[in-house]
């Protein structure tokens, strides 16, 4: 049952994710991933508000919520792998600069997010 | 014969659409990531959380590797490439769970080791993404080495 849910969550985030950033990518297209950026953080904001929830509703169905819209949607949504390797690729074309700017502010500013995620999921 | 398995072979059949090669490799890479993470739970809420560590350093290795073996040594379909990159490494690996297990480990008091997850997570992943590109360029090198001696 909850790889089922695991299952729906990780399609729904990862097939978000994919449009997201095509979308984001080809607006404010630059050689800056934008995209996994907005991902990143939009997605960490929402999982701080799960956390929230879950630890403030004891009553709500929590494993099954878990599964879905944690470990499924909002993990799967963000992606780590991308956020590194699109660092080491701005480095390595030269705009370091750049690859110093994604490296400190996905990390600083999505855990920003989860804290005010889970302050506003009332935890 | 062949032209029917060579159809059959081709991702095509399969994988009809980018959708789908993306949701069956999330459907793969987040199962991963939930078993390897059950399986190395840390023993108290203020441990370091070595399961999400694990699975971003690893598919950190695998989107060096992989981003290097499709753009530099083989061709193949999108749908293929999607799958590995978007879908499997993507789903494998998480940005939010960090982010949250962060704020948890500094919430429960425990900055040394919220400090050494995120350089560990950070520093550990740009030495996986490197080592995957040079891993996969050395064994381009052994292969063509072998090919035109």
């Amino acid at each position: 049952m909850s790889y089922l849910l695991l299952g729906l969550g990780a399609i729904a985030g990862a097939l978000s994710r994919y449009h997201l950033v095509r979308a984001m990518q080809a607006r404010y297209g630059s050689t800056f991933p934008v995209g996994t950026f907005v991902v990143n953080l939009s997605g960490s904001l929402l999982l701080g508000i799960l956390a929230g929830l879950i630890a403030t509703h004891p009553d709500w169905p929590i494993s099954s919520l878990q599964a879905l819209a944690g470990v499924g949607f909002c993990a799967t949504y963000t992606t780590f792998s991308s956020f590194i390797f699109e660092t080491v690729q701005l480095w390595r074309q030269g705009n370091q600069r750049s690859a110093m700017l994604n490296l400190c502010g996905q990390p600083i500013l999505g855990f920003a997010c989860a804290w005010f995620g889970i302050f506003l999921g009332g935890a | 014969m062949k032209s029917f398995f060579n159809w059959l072979r081709s991702a095509e059949v399969f994988l009809p659409s980018t959708e789908l090669a993306i949701a069956l490799g999330a459907v793969l890479g987040a199962s991963t990531r939930f078993t390897l993470t059950t399986l190395v739970a840390p023993m108290h809420p203020a441990g370091l959380p070595l399961g999400t560590l694990l699975v971003n350093l690893i598919g950190c290795f695998f989107i060096g590797a992989a981003q290097t073996l499709f753009l530099e040594l083989i061709s193949v379909r999108r749908q293929i490439q999607v799958l590995v990159t978007v879908g499997f490494l993507g789903g494998l690996t998480t940005f939010s769970s960090v982010s949250v297990e962060l704020v948890r480990l500094i919430q429960a008091g425990a900055l040394p080791i919220a400090a050494a997850y995120q350089l560990g997570s950070l520093v550990g992943g740009i030495v996986a993404v490197l080592a995957g590109i040079a891993l996969t360029r050395l064994i381009r090198r052994l292969v063509i080495a072998r090919v035109r001696p």
